[in-house]
């Protein structure tokens, strides 16, 4: 994984996580794992390619998502309905496409697709030397943790 | 030609708004409606959007660029080769200058960038529809 594309990535979901909940903030070290350490009922999938190709996945627990669709829909919410899941996705959507939007107006090459979530039971298969750099996040409606798999090429 | 009064229906634009989400079309709804537009299709892709604008010829088409199917960029390729004369503001997160560059010399009237100010979006939706640049 080449690191210079990290603090964009890690800049943009700071500052659209804050706009949307504000007051969350970067809750100690980033972390290198493997695909099959991340962990989260709720994932938030953005396929990026370009330079590197890969993914950034958004994880949090089902209570976090829910919290924080009540803040986004401004209704309390008592279980993840499509409606939920929808608000999640346009919030992966505009935290993927504003760290691509970083990331090539430093010159790189970046695009991306839309965005998928998926709920417990639902899983996305990687190959074991997948490199996976974690960065948690805190906020007031829970930990999020942000996920950059991009290609070491 | 009979001037309506403002605010009457007939005056009211009619927009078309293009967004996989729902929720993003509800927003961008909200302020096209405070503009003074009416929602008359909506479309949850790129080829929706373009066959939709072919049959309902809407004032004014809202849409973000990362869509399934075809993409915003090139459904404004074809909605522009279709009528040269359509107004489209681009509403997406991907705000890089070569993006917001790529739309306006596609002929996008205006680009805004999501997370956007409902007031600043509902203002360059009405300069855009009462014939400004939106710049």
């Amino acid at each position: 994984m080449r690191y210079e594309f990290i603090d964009p990535i890690v800049s943009s979901t700071l500052r659209i996580m804050t706009g949307s909940i504000p007051g969350t903030e970067r809750r100690g070290e980033a972390a290198m794992l493997r695909a099959d350490q991340i962990t989260g009922d709720v994932r938030v999938t953005i396929g990026i390619s370009g330079d590197s190709q890969g993914d950034l996945i958004i994880t949090m627990t089902s209570s976090t998502a829910r919290e924080i669709c009540s803040v986004i829909l401004q209704r309390k919410m008592s279980a993840l309905e499509a409606e939920a899941l929808d608000a999640l996705a346009e919030l992966g959507n505009v935290i993927a496409g504003n760290s691509v939007s970083a990331l090539n107006d430093l010159g790189f090459d970046f695009s991306m697709v839309p965005p998928r979530v998926s709920t417990a039971g639902t899983t996305e298969t990687y190959s074991p030397e997948t490199e996976v750099m974690q960065i948690p996040l805190a906020s007031r409606c829970g930990d999020i943790d942000m996920h950059v798999l991009l290609s070491a090429d | 030609m009979e001037k309506l009064p403002a605010g009457s229906e007939a005056a009211r634009f009619r927009c078309l708004v293009a967004d996989d989400s729902a929720f993003a079309r509800r927003n961008i709804a909200t302020v096209v409606e405070k503009a003074g537009g009416n929602i008359v299709g909506e479309a949850a892709n790129g080829q929706e959007a373009v066959d939709l604008y072919a049959k309902l010829r809407p004032d004014l088409v809202v849409m973000d660029i990362t869509m399934p199917k075809l993409d915003g960029v090139e459904a404004l390729r074809r909605i522009m080769d279709h009528d040269r004369n359509a107004k489209v503001v681009i509403v997406s997160a991907i705000g890089h200058k070569e993006m917001v560059w790529k739309a306006i010399c596609l002929g996008a009237k205006s680009f805004v960038t999501k997370p956007y100010s409902p007031d600043y979006a509902q203002l360059i939706i009405h300069d855009v529809v009462t014939g400004g640049n939106g710049a």
